[in-house]
């Protein structure tokens, strides 16, 4: 870009520069740089906008941890702040702690593994206390619609395990226990591994003994028979 | 580049100052001081190389002029009634008063253009960019503001 000035106007652009050049009176700037001292930065709109949004999301996350430390969050929101926080390690109380029906197991709540025992007691109080999903007060358990007991056919409505009433709902010792069903690895398309084998005789065993004690007897009137086992030959 | 405003006040504040003068600001060491006000304010926002930082600072001083121009149209004149009492002479200024006076003689885009070039001493772009005009107008009303000032202030001082 062609900037020349032309020589007669040097002069002229000269002392235009010397009027740029008078310095400032001392007690002028003096009070200037006082003052300009004393002004606080300005922070840009960004920062302060990204600090408050960063404040806000702080207060909310404090806020809603400790009133989930406290329980006192509503139902559905303790249950889900019980699922993230728990597994961190806070401790968060569950909405229906010490409920057996709808709360963990309490080797959950410690964060530890659960016994044979304890284990074979939750799924006993939980079938014996608790309403199952989908029925009434009396619905039938897991197992229910999975066919007839060691392997006979199943009765119609059951067949697709849809969600019908069974003929002995409520009775344990009527119908086909849940021990009596397939394994968890049935259907699967590998293997069980040796441990998951033994847990599951372990837990069967177990409910099969709390069977036995409840009920003193097989399904068919034979006490010698436990469902689960397999079937008297002569019968 | 990080400033300091104390800085760039020690090596802008005479420019800023003799731009304020010739363009006849009321209160030009008050406005000076507004304007490295604002630049304390906001140095800290501020990202460039010297050139920039010139630039930066006389587009706040521009500006200033230009929201006080406003605000002195909107004002109502005193115009009725006895003017008031002069309490005393005023102090003479050692500047340049001829040059002053063929400055007010030109266009105020003319003004504008020539002290941003000379006083403020930024490239004929910058000008440009502070007016926003485009440089070759910005370069024919340099020009013009020459040829009159030329005309205008007496040869020798």
């Amino acid at each position: 870009m062609d900037d020349h000035i032309d020589p007669q106007d040097s002069g002229t652009v000269e002392r235009l520069r010397a009027l740029g050049r008078r310095p400032v009176d001392p007690a002028t700037a003096s009070a200037h740089l006082t003052a300009m001292a004393a002004a606080s930065p300005r922070r840009s709109p960004w920062r302060t906008k990204a600090a408050l949004a960063g404040a806000f999301l702080a207060g909310l996350l404090l806020g809603g941890t400790g009133l989930a430390t406290a329980g006192a969050l509503p139902e559905p929101a303790q249950a889900v702040a019980y699922n993230v926080l728990h597994p961190m390690g806070l401790n968060v109380p569950h909405p229906h702690a010490g409920n057996p029906c709808k709360g963990p197991p309490v080797w959950a709540r410690e964060r530890r593994e659960p016994t044979a025992e304890e284990q074979a007691e939750h799924e006993r109080v939980r079938r014996e206390e608790c309403p199952q999903r989908g029925e009434g007060r009396q619905g039938p358990p897991a197992h229910a619609g999975r066919g007839g007991p060691e392997g006979t056919p199943g009765r119609g409505r059951g067949q697709e395990g849809g969600p019908e009433r069974r003929p002995h709902a409520g009775d344990p010792c009527r119908g086909r226990p849940d021990f009596a069903g397939p394994p968890p690895w049935a259907g699967r398309d590998t293997d069980p591994s040796e441990a998951e084998v033994r847990a599951h005789q372990e837990a069967r065993k177990a409910l099969q003994e709390a069977w036995r004690a409840q009920c003193g007897r097989g399904p068919g009137g034979d006490a010698s028979h436990v469902p689960g086992t397999s079937p008297p030959q002569d019968r | 580049m990080p400033h300091s405003a104390a800085d760039a006040y020690r090596e802008l504040a005479p420019a800023v100052l003799g731009y304020l003068r010739a363009q006849r600001a009321p209160d030009p060491e008050d406005v000076l001081g507004e304007v490295f006000l604002q630049v304390a304010r906001d140095i800290g926002r501020f990202r460039g190389d010297g050139a920039a930082l010139r630039r930066w600072v006389f587009a706040i001083a521009h500006n200033r002029l230009l929201d006080d121009a406003r605000r002195r149209a909107r004002r109502p004149r005193l115009s009725d009634g006895e003017p008031p009492e002069q309490a005393a002479p005023p102090v003479p200024d050692p500047v340049d008063e001829d040059l002053l006076a063929a400055l007010d003689a030109l266009t105020p885009d003319q003004r504008q253009v020539v002290l941003l070039r000379f006083v403020a001493d930024l490239p004929l772009a910058e000008v440009a960019r502070i007016t926003k005009r485009p440089v070759g107008a910005v370069k024919a009303l340099q020009h013009r503001a020459l040829e009159n000032l030329r005309a205008g202030v007496s040869p020798s001082r």
